[in-house]
């Protein structure tokens, strides 16, 4: 139950689905990815595609304008 | 309050200015707003603006680009902001953005950490710069504005287009910044200051509306349509924003991530453009098509010039991350990438100018206008023939992404 935080702040479409998807693939199966994002268009095709896969998603609103987007890799 | 929390009951403020649309909200209020400026002016186009812009720039340090330069450019001569539609839209489009962006709370300066984002933005806006000039527009003046209009080019555009986003995709990992796993010492906001801040940001947007409104009222005696081209660009870069509409990832993500929801937003909007002008242009030219002259066929010419555009058009959206529409939405929402990305968009759609004058009348740009109308025999059947087309590609988004989602688990 291993969580891993990862860096997507200033990165542009589509370099932060790029990088979860990337992140994930390396994950087993109970792991928690946490994507730091401050791109309005990320915030909703990262969570969208992960929802997709099966995936629990939470989004918090850390600051203004910037999210986490919490992962949990249950299949 | 988080409005992606379910657990919590979004306020009425979340409800109403902050939670982000579907992407098949944004196709339809996208295609009103590009249909009001059509009754209102011209068919949008957004990087029209930009060579001008490019053009005042050059002056700005100096250099001559009228007719007595090397550029030959001419546009400057009759050029005025508020005369100008593409220039109006464009403005506001970004302003329309931010006002989104700001009345939703979530403005911030959104910098870049690492020099390969400037040099990708760099790069991919020359590319888009000159892409657009050749290929005749950028993805709306080109595209959106086009396709709907049974012009064959615009099809191409889109091939050619598809086709330099996939390499801009393999190209995208020189420019990714590497992969940091450490989190930001950030403080977390407490409630107080979460609203503070929200209160400046709304009070910031209200600013912005009201100077618009003040302006549009100077100008309108002087220049008529202004006030009802910002307002329409206003609503543009809301809509935009609010539903996170981007025209770039409909071609670049299917390849690149596997994902198709804007993929198929974006063809629900040409279908449904496809149907307003089809209307328009049954009462331009007649339902026979007698009203059809060679001076009044819509669409571009389809030449070499326009794939080589298109296609490096692509690459650049990709690399820069948003093209002409995109690069407006994410300056307004305080991207600095895509503010590095403007002023190379611009020179580099100026600079395209000077290769298009020198390739006129050369092998480059010889080719053919084609209106499908014309040669499926009618308005009707084009209707019909290009609904079911774009119903194909829709379906075949749509069975794209599902084979893709199951090749990932």
């Amino acid at each position: 139950m291993a969580e891993k935080y990862l860096d997507c702040l200033g990165e542009a479409c589509p370099v932060p689905l790029v990088k979860t998807q990337n992140a994930i693939k390396d994950m087993a199966v109970g792991d928690v990815l946490v994507v730091g994002i401050d791109h309005t268009c990320a915030m909703k095709n990262v969570p969208d595609w992960a929802r997709g896969q099966g995936y629990n998603v939470e989004i918090e609103e850390v600051g203004d304008g910037e999210w986490e987007v919490v992962i949990e890799k249950t299949c | 309050m988080d409005q992606n929390n379910q657990l919590e009951r979004p306020s009425l403020y979340d409800i109403v200015l902050k939670r982000e649309w579907s992407y098949y909200t944004g196709s339809v209020l996208i295609v009103i707003f590009a249909m009001a400026l059509c009754m209102v002016g011209s068919t949008w186009g957004v990087s029209g603006a930009f060579g001008n812009w490019g053009a005042l720039l050059f002056n700005l340090f100096g250099v001559n680009t009228g007719a007595d330069s090397v550029f030959k450019n001419t546009t400057l001569e009759t050029y005025s902001f508020f005369g100008s539609q593409p220039a109006l839209t464009d403005t506001w489009i970004m302003l329309g953005a931010a006002v989104a962006c700001l009345l939703a709370a979530q403005w911030k300066i959104r910098n870049i950490k690492h020099y390969k984002q400037a040099l990708a933005a760099i790069i991919g806006g020359l590319l888009m710069g000159f892409g657009a000039k050749m290929a005749g527009g950028c993805n709306i003046g080109g595209l959106f504005s086009q396709l709907p209009q049974f012009s064959l080019a615009a099809w191409f555009f889109l091939l050619f287009v598809f086709l330099g986003a996939t390499v801009g995709g393999k190209l995208l990992k020189f420019f990714m910044p590497p992969v940091s796993n450490k989190r930001p010492n950030r403080k977390r906001l407490t409630a107080e200051q979460k609203a503070r801040n929200k209160k400046i940001q709304i009070a910031a947007a209200v600013a912005i509306v009201v100077i618009s409104a003040i302006v549009a009222l100077i100008v309108a005696p002087t220049y008529p349509k202004a006030p009802l081209l910002m307002l329409i660009g206003l609503g543009l870069g809301y809509s935009l924003q609010r539903s996170r509409f981007c025209f770039t990832a409909a071609y670049r993500d299917p390849g690149l991530t596997g994902e198709t929801k804007l993929t198929r937003a974006v063809i629900v909007a040409f279908a449904l453009s496809t149907i307003f002008f089809f209307g328009k242009h049954a009462n331009q030219f007649g339902a026979d098509l007698s009203g059809l002259t060679a001076e009044n066929m819509p669409g571009s010419v389809i030449s070499l010039q326009l794939f080589i555009g298109a296609f490096l058009f692509g690459i650049g959206a990709v690399l820069a991350g948003g093209c002409a529409s995109g690069t407006l939405v994410r300056m307004g929402e305080g991207y600095v990438q895509l503010w590095i990305c403007f002023p190379f968009w611009c020179i580099g759609n100026f600079l395209g100018g000077a290769i298009t004058s020198a390739t006129s009348g050369t092998f480059l740009t010889a080719g053919v206008k084609v209106y499908l109308p014309a040669v499926f025999g009618g308005l009707v059947p084009a209707l019909v023939i290009q609904l079911a087309a774009l119903l194909g590609l829709w379906i075949l988004a749509w069975w794209w992404e599902n084979k893709k989602r199951a090749q990932f688990n």
